[in-house]
């Protein structure tokens, strides 16, 4: 299990500018969970991931089954990111043989299945590949390191929608039990029927944490809930145009 | 299987799929006119000692001059290392293109800052540059102790000035 206790971020930036980017964000994440991470840009989503990996220096504690994040027990994390994390130059095939090097788990099986789905060349350096094959390549990556814990943030950033879409169905058969998948994305509606909890950050805060099937109960959809939590107003496009036309 | 494993050990030392061809070649030319420039010592070594002696045209033979004193090592050695601080400064570099290649075409530094082996990414940017930068010293200072024979053996007792070696120590060379 990963637990979030109080953390916080600040980015301190030139002439002394500082930007509160997490706020006592606590959260846990058990095993075998797939969690949805919503919240509009510059919410803290990729902070937290990367607050999480050890990327980013941090007030407040993050445990992975009790004990503090580490090179001990940092294999148990993947990361799967748009920025892609990824070797440019090399090839599919030199990334098998560099993750089997260094993650004693990695998935070498799943790694041949995945990368004849999504049917990615296996010799061809990857600064060759389409943007929505190395969007493809970077989750196969985070799928087959052996992780327990994956994290992946905005990973479908430039892939069409039917590409997405046989991700999900992948993704939902070739999960085990144990794996835990902490999901960040602005395409709710595409991932609200994988997805068994949705956490929702606002401005650096959670604002909430709500498991699928509490909603199906409440009979709310989770885009109506997210809209409702955000306090979205619909009709605020049509009241600035209105606004604008008068000026006019 | 072999060249497998070949790469495998390559991608320690080096960050992996990066080219290094080009700061491997531009390492031993600059290494290597280090080298020539600094055996230039000879040929200094030798008009100075030439300037010892004077022509005795009734002997038609040269003889050494009185009290004569030959220049001291520390002197000939002037600008003649100098051009070793070339490698050196590209291994510098090479440290800084290394750390910065993980930030290029894509950020592969999250995943290296997250291998299990966190040294890991400390040696692919400091290992190899490391040892040619020990290499340079080592190969500076095996010139130096040659030169410092040859001078010793090379210059007449009579000329040599005391306290050579602890003057190199006192000199910018």
């Amino acid at each position: 299990m990963i637990e979030i206790k109080q953390l916080s971020k600040i980015y301190s930036k030139q002439k002394g500018d500082r930007k509160q980017a997490l706020t006592d964000v606590s959260l846990t994440l058990p095993r075998g969970e797939i969690v949805g991470l919503f919240g509009e840009n510059g919410a803290g989503k990729t902070t937290l991931m990367k607050c999480m990996l050890g990327l980013l220096r941090y007030e407040g504690q993050i445990t992975l089954d009790g004990e503090p994040i580490t090179t001990k027990n940092i294999e148990k994390l993947s990361f799967a990111t748009s920025e892609h994390s990824f070797f440019a130059n090399l090839t599919a095939q030199d990334h098998e043989g560099f993750y089997g090097q260094h993650f004693p788990k990695f998935r070498k099986k799943r790694f041949h299945s995945l990368m004849e789905f999504f049917d990615l060349p296996m010799k061809k350096p990857l600064r060759t590949f389409s943007t929505g094959q190395k969007n493809q390549f970077e989750v196969v990556l985070a799928l087959c390191q052996g992780a327990d814990y994956i994290l992946m943030d905005e990973p479908f950033a430039g892939n069409d929608v039917f590409n997405r879409e046989d991700f999900y169905k992948v993704l939902l058969g070739i999960l085990e039990p144990e794996e835990t998948v902490l999901l960040s994305t602005h395409l709710i509606e595409e991932v609200a029927d994988f997805i068994g909890r949705a956490v929702l950050l606002r401005q650096g805060q959670i604002v909430a944490d709500v498991s699928t099937l509490d909603l199906e109960d409440a009979g709310k959809d989770l885009m109506t809930f997210i809209k409702e939590t955000y306090d979205y107003r619909g009709d605020r496009i049509r009241r600035v145009l209105t606004q604008l036309n008068e000026e006019g | 299987m072999k060249s497998n494993e070949g790469k495998q050990k390559k991608h320690l030392y080096a960050p992996p799929g990066m080219s290094l061809w080009r700061e491997r070649a531009l390492f031993w030319v600059l290494l290597t006119v280090a080298i020539l420039h600094s055996l230039e010592f000879f040929s200094t070594l030798q008009s100075h000692l030439q300037s010892l002696y004077e022509r005795l045209e009734q002997y038609e033979n040269w003889g050494m001059i009185n009290r004569v004193t030959m220049t001291d090592l520390v002197v000939l050695l002037r600008g003649k290392f100098v051009l070793f601080g070339m490698p050196i400064l590209l291994c510098l570099m090479a440290i800084g293109n290394r750390y910065r290649y993980y930030h290029q075409g894509s950020k592969s530094i999250y995943l290296m800052r997250r291998l299990p082996d966190r040294r890991q990414w400390y040696r692919s940017c400091l290992v190899q540059p490391t040892l040619r930068i020990l290499l340079v010293i080592g190969i500076m200072a095996v010139l130096l102790l040659v030169f410092y024979a040859v001078y010793m053996n090379q210059v007449p007792e009579g000329c040599l000035l005391p306290n050579q070696w602890q003057k190199l120590w006192r000199w910018n060379l």
